[in-house]
């Protein structure tokens, strides 16, 4: 799905903040919103990889005995 | 004759073995040296000067008896405060665990103590092991024994001054994203990053249960090669452990490289770095080319998701572990690593298992990587040792965070789990050492040990010491 790219904003921070059940300042949020927003673009350059078939690396073959 | 603290492993074992030389002396040794430049460098958290000497007096009779243990039998060693020590405060460089005092060893610890090592203190870290700088708001800063004004880096930072300073004979440390190799190259020591699940992990404080490793940081080769068998083996108390055999690492030792194939990773050399580091890296790989080794450059493209990849399952795990201190005492973190403990918060599952699934492709690209090539080389750092409270840095006419100039080129090598060694390459002409980053196949440690060692001897750096007027 594409679509225009959105900022992150201290708002949809303070909204998964709530639903991690953390307490965080406005400044806070206003601190950490570029970081996420560096962040998830990296996760969005990932998405150019063809990903059908791979298996995550947490994958836990279970010992022999 | 030289300063007894000033000596590595290696030349220090034979004469305790021969009883020719006494721990004791060695110990009091590294203490005398602690009392006279721990102040300037602030190495460690704790200091067990009583202990230390009650333990060297121990082993000076057993050996003395007759009852050997081994090449690090009297050597003094000083464990980065993350790893849980019997009876001994184990802060994990923090404010939350200041007062912690585990009732049990890690592994390691209790490995190298079974060897006769002398546990001479706990070395300073970057708060709970989660940066690259070691300027810690609650045991402060440690700084680099080339020059007092800039950092030793980090995580490892204590126990890479501790070893360049030779306020201890070797360290260990732990590496997640370069906690080991970067502060070895910015305090010009040797740090080995082995294999994931190579040392058990039972009993280190853990900051991302998939990146961690723990590893040696030595004056030498040699040293991490010995320090490796004492440390290394399969551990029930790990669930990463491996059971893949251990060998003797210091067979590995025999300085040479003819036919050996080293690769280049094309994408890191073509990243920004400082001119002198690339120069020395170019220099270093000349010297390989010299001892009869080929070297050309390999082109991994998937490289460039490393970071993306690397911070995503970093936060996430890391937030984790620290959820229930982080929600109960934010006020307790210092504000770099509590903001980035709070980011961890801010994405998905399913961005964590994205990440997972390019590692998978990662992995698969240097397997396919290291049929081309035996070892790959990079430089360790892009840059020299920051000045302390030098928030950004320029690199290739660019203004970069400084922080994550510093781990750019060693993140990728947790991610692929294989061993990783920095060893010392050069100078700047401002007299800061230089790392080099030799990277070898899983459970080839001895590949890379080989390179390292017979790079180190024929190019000497080792032999250069920090001035400590």
């Amino acid at each position: 799905m594409t679509g225009e790219r959105q900022p992150v904003s201290p708002g949809a921070l303070r909204q998964v903040a709530a639903l991690a059940g953390l307490a965080l300042s406005e400044a806070e949020l206003e601190q950490l919103a570029p970081q996420v927003e560096i962040v998830l673009e990296g996760l969005r350059r990932l998405e150019e990889l063809d990903l059908q078939d791979v298996e995550p690396a947490t994958i836990h073959p279970l010992p022999k005995e | 004759m030289k300063e007894l603290c000033l000596l590595t492993i290696g030349e220090l074992s034979g004469p305790i073995r021969k009883k020719e030389l006494s721990p004791l002396e060695v110990t009091k040794s590294v203490l005398e040296r602690i009392d006279r430049l721990e102040k300037g460098l602030n190495a460690y958290i704790t200091v067990r000067r009583d202990e230390a000497l009650k333990a060297a007096q121990e082993a000076e009779k057993a050996i003395l008896a007759g009852n050997y243990l081994g090449p690090l039998h009297g050597i003094p060693i000083a464990l980065k405060d993350l790893f849980a020590t019997k009876g001994v405060r184990t802060t994990g460089g923090s404010k939350i665990f200041a007062d912690w005092i585990p009732p049990y060893d890690a592994t390691v610890v209790e490995k190298l103590k079974n060897g006769g090592a002398i546990i001479i203190g706990k070395a300073n870290l970057h708060e709970f092991a989660y940066g690259p700088t070691t300027i810690n708001p609650h045991y402060g800063t440690t700084r680099n024994p080339w020059d007092r004004e800039r950092i030793s880096g980090g995580s490892s930072g204590g126990s890479a001054a501790a070893v360049a300073a030779s306020l201890c004979s070797a360290a260990l440390g732990s590496d997640t994203g370069g906690s080991i190799r970067l502060p070895a190259a910015l305090c010009g020591i040797v740090g080995l990053k082995p294999t994931y699940g190579r040392v058990s992990r039972f009993g280190v404080m853990p900051l991302s249960w998939s990146l961690d490793h723990a590893g040696p940081m030595t004056k030498s080769v040699e040293d991490a090669a010995l320090v490796l068998n004492a440390i290394a083996g399969w551990d029930a108390k790990d669930p990463a452990s491996s059971t893949a055999p251990v060998p003797d690492f210091t067979q590995a030792l025999n300085a040479q490289v003819k036919g050996l194939k080293v690769g280049v990773l094309k994408e890191y050399l073509a990243e920004p770095m400082d001119a002198e580091v690339y120069e020395a890296v170019k220099k270093a790989l000349a010297t390989l080319e010299s001892l009869g080794a080929t070297v050309a450059e390999i082109s991994v493209p998937r490289v460039k998701y490393d970071i993306s990849i690397s911070t995503t399952i970093l936060f996430a795990e890391a937030t984790a572990y620290h959820e229930p201190y982080l929600k109960t005492r934010p006020q307790d973190y210092g504000a770099d690593v509590r903001a980035r403990l709070q980011l961890g918060y801010f994405f998905l599952a399913t961005h964590y298992l994205r990440a997972q699934r390019v590692r998978r492709l990662l992995n698969a690209d240097f397997q396919a990587a290291f049929t081309k090539a035996d070892v790959l080389i990079t430089p360790t750092v892009p840059i020299a040792a920051p000045k302390i409270g030098e928030d950004t840095v320029e690199l290739g006419g660019r203004v970069k965070d400084t922080r994550s100039a510093l781990v750019r080129f060693t993140r990728l090598f947790n991610l692929i789990g294989g061993p990783a060694i920095s060893v010392p390459c050069g100078f700047t002409a401002a007299g800061l050492p230089i790392g080099l980053q030799i990277v070898g196949r899983p459970w080839d440690e001895a590949t890379v040990l080989r390179v390292a060692h017979a790079y180190e001897v024929h190019a000497g750096w080792r032999q250069r010491q920090p001035s400590m007027a």
